[in-house]
């Protein structure tokens, strides 16, 4: 029981007395869980020695180890100045993290020892046990950052009020323990004093994640919204990569960014952080000694696992929905941008068909541009330095990004189609009476579209595929919307597949549909 | 009626002149062959009349108005043009080349136009090709399609460049069949072509073309029979030649023989005329007039009919008979070897030029 006792030393010099109770009370809770529950054992630590006949580990062991942590986190800090990790591996989010560990890929990995716990109740973890790392070794506060010193202000004054009568105590019981009832409270909003933007990840049980629905819900969430409603603000949230968050509020796309975010000195120098309002602890998770032996054990048959999956990432609170949603904007995007590629392409195919070199030029450069980057790196110089200020939608920003893509790739695409229909057709054409328009619609064109087409179906494929990428800026496409099923439910595997299945079936899907459209278009012509 | 002219046509690419100074008139009816060596503006002439290529300066005339980039367009439905490869539009049928200009251009309606296009089939002989792809057809099928939609358009002149120079042999007949039965409905048309037969009998004119330009014209009689000018001949008769130029009196005889000897080589001579030709070459050239006067220029030539071969010197100064005075024996050699020698001297450039057939 060395950590209780860490527990209390070390939130002793920080910590006022509340936090220090809660971390108890946490602890002390999840030792009753541990042991009444099924899943007795996934504690170690906590349980009785010995109990499955592991040898009690410490957290010092672990030094020099390849160490898994979430990118943007303060995990990799520690990894480095007190684990000394041999390498580091970064994920972005904590579930990679766990599952490289589960996997063999790393031996550790750090995080929060309240959530990590929360995540092993899943029972994905039961090969793996949490070693916990003493307060007074590291210990985080938590707390709201802005980059408007008098927002924080606000908040810490608003903050003073909720601690002193309770709702923070309140707030607590109902979101932090295992057994709280994790429903969002009726907050009334709306004073007439604009909207207060909040940034978070909506992956981080329990303070910021996907709940119900597909409603927002936690800690967090709850905090902010009450926040806004103290401003008489209505409150509009932002979900976004972990890694995304402080640049996001340094663009100014968000005011406030509330995650459950500790306090560190480099954190600080660029946002201004709120007093905190918890402190917690930090723990490691490495595999059990005897599941290291013999890894590699199957589940309990494919059936029962993918009825399994689907109850809990599918049916459960409704997550189809968030799948749908998903599939909504990834398709809105895809789509949008290809119509908007499209026209784009055209304007560059006809200035590239021009024979003056003033002409060409631009778009020799726009190409080199759109190509010399990293489709990540274009999507983030738009979303954060194109529209940076500008409070665009995140949706928008995509379908701009994605569609001066197409626009390069289509441009050049319909060129060198037009290139490949021969000059005497179009000779010919003029011969008899039609003007260059008339013989470039009757006779390049259809031509062209026929030789284009492939190139393009081609294009708006990598084009679907590509927009996985949006997370990076607080949307949540289908793969994002994976990401969150999996954060919610800690299942490495399910929704990834069924995510890959989904991208599979519109891709093939979007397929079939151009090959019809391309028989009817080259069909069409020839018979007409 | 005059139903083309072309006024002072010349056109030029960067610094160079292809043509320059063109003049002539069509009448209505009348078939007009152009022949010539390849890359003597024969294209270009019948792309500027059409504007595809517009002269640089100089004025076209159709149907008594001057042709210009404005009223082009419209001018071109009247006056079409079928080229040496094809053209036909790949993205349709038959059928649908021959109908389109009609019902777009011409503003008639489908089943008009397709009326249309299954009579004028008719005439090229292709009636049950009528919803082939262009690419199921033979060359000299693809060229009666595309006379088919020049047809279609029902137009005053059509302009021909090289109609059958992409055919294989066997195809050629196809193609000028339907050409001979425009011409006998009374067609006017500009053809380019390389097919000499074809040109003679079909036409009424005969533009040659060289240096730029119309260079002899006439009837097909005039220039196929009795070419007047030396181009003309040679381009005619097919007159194979080699020319040598001698500048001093220490020249390169070597290199002078190896050509010739490459000459006859490349053209099957037979022995016995190489001998000779060799044999008169050097004595004139070696021995007689250079000794003498330093300098000439050696042409050999003959006709692809062979019924004659020819050598040709001319050297420079006063009217002088070389043969009169030089080497004895020489002077005996090239007399015994020649059939018949002329000689001729040009007053103004001071030069004599002996004519030797052999
Ligand atoms: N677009 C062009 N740019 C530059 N030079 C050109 C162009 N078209 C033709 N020429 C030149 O003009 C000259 C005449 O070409 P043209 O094609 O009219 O000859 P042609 O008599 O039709 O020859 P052929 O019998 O080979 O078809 C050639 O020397 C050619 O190189
Ligand atoms: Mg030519």
């Amino acid at each position: 029981m060395e950590s209780g006792a860490g527990t209390q030393a070390g939130g002793a010099d920080g910590a006022c007395w509340r936090e220090i109770m809660l971390k108890r009370t946490c602890i002390i809770l999840f030792l009753a869980v541990a042991v009444t529950l099924p899943f007795a054992g996934i504690f170690p630590v906590f349980a009785a020695d010995g109990q499955r006949g592991d040898k009690q580990r410490d957290w010092e062991d672990f030094k020099g180890k390849t160490t898994a942590v979430m990118t943007g986190s303060v995990y990799d800090a520690i990894a480095e100045d007190i684990f000394d990790a041999s390498e580091v591996l970064y994920f972005a989010n904590q579930t990679d993290a766990f599952n490289a560990v589960k996997e063999g890929k790393a031996e550790i990995a750090l995080y929060d020892d309240y959530e990590t716990m929360l995540a092993f109740m899943g029972g994905d973890y039961d090969d793996m046990e949490i070693i916990s790392i003493p307060l007074d070794v590291v210990h985080y506060e938590k707390a709201v950052f802005s980059t408007d010193q008098p927002l924080i202000d606000k908040y810490d004054e608003f903050l003073e009020g909720i601690r002193s009568d309770g709702t923070l105590d309140a707030m607590g019981d109902r979101w932090l323990y295992p057994e709280s009832s994790r429903e969002m409270p009726d907050i009334d909003l709306g004073g007439g004093n604009g909207t207060l933007t909040v940034a978070t990840s909506g992956t981080r049980v329990p303070y910021s994640y996907v709940g119900d629905d597909g409603e927002l819900a936690g800690f967090e969430i709850e905090n902010a919204t009450r926040f806004a409603a103290y401003l008489g603000m209505d409150v509009k949230f932002e979900t976004m990569e972990f890694a995304g968050l402080i640049p996001f509020v340094l663009s100014g796309k968000a005011q406030i960014g509330a995650n459950w975010v500790s306090i560190t000195p480099e954190r600080a120098e660029s946002v201004i952080f709120s007093k905190p309002y918890y402190t917690t602890g930090a723990c490691l998770v490495t595999k059990k000694l005897a599941a290291q032996a013999e890894s590699g054990e199957e589940g309990s048959g494919f059936v029962a696992w993918l009825k399994n999956g689907i109850q809990k990432n599918l049916v459960q609170e409704n997550r189809w929905k968030l799948i749908v949603n998903g599939l909504g904007v990834t398709l809105t995007i895809s789509v949008s941008a290809l119509i908007a590629g499209t026209i784009l392409g055209c304007f560059v195919c006809f200035l590239l068909v021009r024979r003056t070199r003033w002409a060409r030029i631009p778009v020799k450069i726009y190409n080199a541009i759109i190509h010399g980057l990293p489709m990540v790196v274009l999507l983030m110089v738009f979303y954060y330095i194109v529209f940076g200020k500008s409070s665009v939608s995140p949706i928008f920003v995509a379908i701009v990004a994605f569609a001066l893509v197409q626009g390069a790739n289509i441009g050049v695409i319909l060129k060198n189609a037009i290139d490949t229909v021969d000059t005497v057709q179009i000779e010919a054409a003029r011969s008899i009476g039609y003007t260059a328009f008339g013989a470039f619609r009757r006779v390049t064109l259809p031509q062209a579209i026929k030789v284009a087409l492939p190139g393009y179906l081609n294009g708006f494929v990598e084009l679907v595929k590509g927009t996985a990428i949006v997370g990076y800026i607080a949307i949540q496409d289908l793969s994002r919307v994976g990401d969150i099923i999996r954060s919610r439910t800690y299942d490495a595997y399910f929704p990834i597949m069924f995510v890959a299945l989904v991208y599979l079936a519109i891709i093939l899907i979007m397929v079939a549909v151009f090959k019809l459209i391309i028989r009817r278009v080259t069909a069409g012509r020839v018979t007409e | 009626m005059k139903i083309l002219s072309a006024e002072n046509i010349m056109k030029r690419y960067g610094e160079k002149t292809v043509l320059e100074n063109v003049s002539f008139h069509i009448e209505q009816g009348e078939v007009v062959s152009i022949i010539g060596p390849s890359g003597t503006g024969k294209s270009t002439l019948l792309r500027g009349l059409n504007f595809l290529a517009p002269p640089t300066e100089g004025n076209v005339y159709f149907k008594g108005g001057r042709l210009s980039k404005q009223n082009i367009d419209e001018a071109r439905r009247k006056m079409v043009m079928v080229f040496q490869s094809f053209g036909l539009f790949e993205n349709m049928d038959v059928m649908r080349n021959i109908t389109i200009g009609q019902t777009d251009l011409l503003k008639k309606s489908i089943p008009e136009a397709e009326d249309r296009a299954r009579e004028i089939l008719k005439t090229v002989g292709l009636s049950d090709h009528a919803h082939h792809s262009p690419k199921q057809l033979s060359g000299g099928q693809k060229q009666r399609v595309a006379i088919a939609r020049c047809l279609a358009m029902e137009p005053d002149i059509i302009l021909f460049d090289e109609p059958t120079s992409a055919l294989d042999p066997a195809m050629v007949g196809e193609v000028t069949a339907v050409i001979r039965n425009l011409a006998k409905s009374g067609m006017t048309m500009l053809i380019v072509t390389h097919e000499m037969e074809f040109a003679k009998n079909i036409s009424n004119r005969v533009f040659f073309m060289d240096e730029r330009g119309i260079y002899e014209s006439g009837t097909p009689q005039e220039i196929f029979d009795r070419p007047q000018k030396p181009k003309t001949q040679a381009f005619i008769f097919k007159i194979k030649t080699f020319g040598f130029s001698v500048k001093s009196r220490d020249f390169d005889f070597i290199a002078m023989l190896n050509g010739i000897d490459d000459f006859c080589f490349r053209y099957a001579v037979d022995d016995k005329k190489a001998g000779q030709l060799r044999l008169l070459a050097e004595e004139l050239v070696l021995n007689i007039v250079v000794p003498r006067f330093g300098a000439c220029e050696l042409a050999l030539s003959f006709p692809e009919s062979r019924e004659a071969y020819h050598v040709s010197v001319a050297y420079p100064g006063e009217e002088v008979d070389a043969l009169e005075t030089g080497d004895e024996l020489s002077v005996a050699l090239v007399r015994n070897t020649a059939k018949n020698i002329e000689r001729a001297y040009d007053g103004e450039r001071g030069v004599n030029t002996l004519n030797i057939d052999v």
